[in-house]
């Protein structure tokens, strides 16, 4: 890793800040870290999927023998034709095939009717709420920034947290580390002038004009230094990984499969199975608020969805890294039970989550919301989403749950050991 | 003094995330103790080293605020346009930014009028040309408030001739009566077909207008139940956007009609009023809500003087926006003659976002109108890829601007993009040879000449010493005679400098 030495030398300081301020961790992975740098790191990654806007559970896992399905979704049913069922109560959508495939093997578990008290029905407000993992929006940094901030990397590792995306989703928000988002790989790199005999020079300048950058009334200047620095030692990193990486499989044409394909060839550059250095990934497709004329985009969404996770577990699984990759998925809602006149659904409550991998129990979990008994026409939640976030934390990613999410929430049963 | 050493070594690097940061609200009042205590540092004469220092005392002069006020009030400048405000000064300054009605605006005029706006490339490249080249740039950086605020997608509305129709509505009402512009954006075509009014019915009310219309275009969370939105919903029912195919895959949108039939006639019980109200009443009816005058005096204020101001400071612009009859101008105008707006605390307080940052640059480099035509456009997705696309938010809240414009990705965009139009590389099409172009008869030939050219320009002539110094060390010493190549560099490392991402 080129330049890797004067990484750590130059932004231990920055690095080392979960070190010195271990308010999370304040007792399990702290302790931990004090004993060998190594334990922190569980050697496990996890890929978060956003699937934004609030998906239409009920269209994608279907409920098709509920006979309360098809009264209230006269024009949006979806046909038994268009269906693969897993048994007598609930099929998948055949758009979501690839996803079905992975439930077939058994590595995928369904957690139905995930929500939280007191909905919220606003997409900014709801996606905050599971973003930060607060419902009562008392905290505004992010349930992963928080994961981050107790992680203790010693070597420096600029990437153990990633974003697809020009933006930095709010659940990476920390207040004292900057994870990088990255859009495409040839824009993630600090570009020289043409012709320029002396490249380093002008960057070093550069980096050292944000340096001596530091007023005591700008309360950017910190923040600017930072991300530049974090930005180009990760472009070092990313840019190494992807020029060895050779893919198992052809991904397909989408933003989420190409986001994926990213998180596989960075998971893959450590070498070795187990030996990535990145915990959390996070990835997003757009577009389920389907307010009107649901059909035809909601099954091209799932479509996109179930094939980018499909070809991107295929793909790690090949090299070597199936055991150690889990993948989820997340919606800030799901949609009303009652179809609206315009052929769409609005937004609702109880939505369904989506966890792959090798280290999954495949299977049903959860209670399956009533379609009858429902609250203002939505599905009442029977699983708080904190419960999804406590089993992963603890089971896969080895760090203390109930510090994460300030709080206690039963687990699930859908992680092996 | 022992506060003040402690303050100043909490600011040194590394600060927290959340120390340096604001936006949030918990970060808010961190932020606002350390204002407190970077003032403290500075009334005392600090104890810090020069890195540690505030910046700030530069806002008092004359010179600094008018440039300041043009980060705020519009797009930067020009060298032509600094000269111009600088002739004239402060004062002047703030007059002519108000009254730009006055103002002959016709060259800008006539270079956005041969952008082909049929499509979103060229809408947008058509709307950057005119925030380059208007010399009415409040009316264009209120146009812009407008979009971020009252906004709409044109992935959903699907329609280039109903955004720009939208955007001359913000541009015809930037200064106008609040309660006239939420009016006039509710019946707008665009908004209608974005937010769902378009077709809503008495039978199935579609929410979503009703609701972003107080969540975040008038009121704010918590100032309304969710049987305000039903309520005010049903008030929104009836309308539709008639749209008539001209071709296969072709429409043209029509006039919104009012279909008496699908409209819910029957009461409403909206925000505690009842009556049989249709979409200007519920109109009426938000914008006489104290949390309404609140919400967009804060808004305005946000974006104009710095963010996050605390309850006294709004109250001041709350009581002015009322006695004007709700007036945006005359709110504005408050806030532009302010001592706020040139206190410290304004000072480098808000980040530009990705429009506002390119636009800077390329009217400090010369400023043409191919590039900022094709900033919008090909290979000038730069902007896009900083997180930006005009007439494309990310969704209905518009950007979250702020910090949320900077992680790692973002910086590399801003960067290339400063590389790419000091000429490092190349240029997209219709832009070629974009090089630095400083006024006629300029002298760059040392780093000093250039140095006393373009810091005043982009950067106030406020930089620390050490950073003047890593730039004459850079060009070989003060008169070392600059190579074309050196130049290029040169102005690189003003534009990409920290500051220059900060209005």
């Amino acid at each position: 890793m080129i330049n890797r030495r004067n990484f750590i030398q130059e932004s231990l300081a920055v690095v080392s800040l979960g070190l010195a301020v271990p308010s999370v961790f304040s007792k399990a992975v702290a302790a931990a870290a004090e004993e060998s740098s190594l334990k922190s790191v569980s050697g496990k990654t996890l890929i978060v999927v956003q699937m934004a806007g609030g998906v239409d559970g009920l269209n994608t896992i279907i409920p098709y023998r509920d006979p309360a399905y098809r009264q209230t979704r006269q024009a949006l049913a979806v046909a038994e034709s268009e269906m693969l069922p897993v048994d007598d109560r609930v099929a998948f959508h055949q758009s979501f095939a690839r996803m079905k495939d992975i439930f077939d093997a058994g590595k995928l578990a369904v957690i139905e009717g995930v929500g939280y008290q007191n909905p919220n029905f606003s997409h900014f407000k709801a996606m905050d709420i599971w973003q930060f993992a607060d419902p009562e929006g008392k905290v505004n940094d992010g349930w992963l920034g928080r994961y981050f901030e107790g992680l203790t990397d010693a070597d420096g590792h600029p990437l153990t947290g990633l974003s697809y995306g020009n933006r930095l989703p709010e659940s990476f928000q920390s207040d004292k580390l900057s994870i990088p988002a990255v859009s495409t790989l040839e824009a993630f790199q600090l570009q020289n002038a043409d012709g320029d005999a002396n490249p380093d020079v002008r960057r070093a300048s550069l980096m050292k004009l944000y340096d001596v950058y530091r007023p005591a009334n700008t309360r950017f200047a910190a923040l600017l230094d930072t991300t530049l620095d974090n930005a180009y030692q990760s472009s070092l990193q990313l840019n190494e990984a992807h020029s060895t990486y050779k893919p198992a499989v052809a991904y397909p044409q989408s933003s989420l499969a190409t986001g994926m394909r990213l998180l596989a060839e960075l998971i893959d550059s450590g070498g070795s199975a187990g030996t990535t250095p990145l915990r959390v990934g996070h990835v997003f497709i757009g577009g389920f608020d389907t307010h009107t004329n649901q059909e035809a985009t909601l099954a091209r969404l799932l479509r996109d969805t179930s094939e980018a996770i499909h070809a991107f577990w295929t793909d790690v699984s090949a090299h070597g890294h199936g055991d150690d990759v889990l993948i989820m998925t997340w919606s800030e809602f799901g949609r009303r039970v009652k179809e609206n006149a315009q052929v769409g659904t609005d937004h609702g409550w109880a939505v369904p989550m989506f966890v792959v991998g090798n280290g999954v129990k495949g299977g049903f979990y959860g209670e399956p919301p009533s379609l009858t008994n429902l609250d203002n026409g939505n599905l009442k939640y029977t699983t708080d989403f904190r419960s999804v976030y406590a089993t992963v934390l603890e089971k896969w990613l080895n760090a203390p749950p109930d510090d994460v999410l300030n709080g206690r929430f039963p687990q699930l049963p859908f992680l092996n050991a | 003094m022992t506060e003040s050493q402690g303050s100043t070594s909490v600011l040194r690097k590394p600060a927290t995330r959340r120390a340096v940061l604001g936006g949030s609200i918990a970060a808010a009042s961190v932020a606002v103790a350390y204002a407190a205590l970077g003032d403290k540092l500075n009334l005392f004469g600090g104890s810090g080293s020069s890195a540690t220092r505030a910046d700030t005392a530069a806002i008092n002069s004359e010179s600094v605020r008018i440039s300041h006020l043009l980060r705020r009030a519009g797009f930067g400048v020009t060298r032509e346009e600094h000269d111009h405000y600088q002739s004239i000064g402060l004062q002047a300054t703030i007059d002519e930014l108000v009254n730009y009605d006055a103002v002959d605006d016709s060259a800008a005029d006539t270079l956005a009028a041969q952008i082909p706006t049929e499509s979103l490339q060229g809408l947008a490249g058509w709307w950057a040309v005119r925030m380059a080249n208007t010399k009415r740039p409040l009316q264009e950086k209120i146009t812009f408030f407008w979009h971020g605020l009252l906004t709409s997608q044109i992935s959903v509305v699907k329609s280039a001739e109903l955004m720009k129709r939208q955007n001359d509505f913000f541009r015809a009402n930037a200064m106008a009566d609040f309660p006239n512009v939420l009016k006039g954006i509710t019946m707008d075509p665009a908004m209608m077909l974005y937010l769902d009014t378009s077709g809503s019915q008495r039978r199935a009310p579609n929410e979503n207008y009703a609701r972003e219309l107080m969540e975040l275009f008038s009121l704010g969370i918590g100032h309304y139940t969710e049987q305000d939105i039903r309520e005010a919903a049903r008030a929104f029912t009836g309308w539709q956007v008639p749209r008539a195919r001209t071709a296969p895959n072709e429409y043209v949108f029509e006039e919104p009609v009012f279909r008496p039939n699908l409209f819910d006639n029957g009461s409403k019980t909206f925000l505690g009023k009842t009556g049989n109200f249709r979409p200007d009443d519920i109109v009426d009816i938000i914008v006489e809500q104290p949390a309404s005058a609140r919400f967009i005096v804060g808004k305005l204020y946000s974006a104009f003087v710095y963010p996050g101001p605390d309850e006294q400071t709004l109250q001041r612009f709350v009581d002015v926006y009322l006695k004007s009859n709700k007036s945006i101008g005359a709110t504005v105008e408050a806030m532009l003659r302010s001592d706020d707006m040139y206190s410290p605390r304004a000072y480098r307080a808000i980040v530009r976002g990705p429009v506002e940052y390119a636009i800077a640059a390329i009217k400090a480099l010369g400023g043409q109108a191919s590039i900022a035509q094709t900033l919008a456009q090909g290979r000038g997705q730069t902007v896009a890829a900083m997180g930006q696309t005009l007439f494309e938010p990310p969704n209905v809240a518009g950007w979250p601007g702020g910090e949320t414009w900077l992680n790692s990705a973002t910086m590399f965009s801003r960067l290339n993009y400063i590389n790419q139009v000091t000429g490092g590389a190349p240029q997209p099409r219709n832009a070629r040879d974009v090089r630095p172009q400083p006024a006629p008869g300029a002298n760059l030939g040392t780093a000093a000449h250039a140095l006393d050219y373009y810091l005043p320009l982009v950067l106030d002539d406020n930089v620390p010493d050490d950073a003047r110094q890593l730039l004459v060390d850079y060009a070989g010493g003060p008169d070392a005679p600059l190579s074309p190549d050196q130049l290029r560099s040169l102005v690189y490392l003003i534009l990409a400098s920290p500051q220059f991402h900060l209005a």
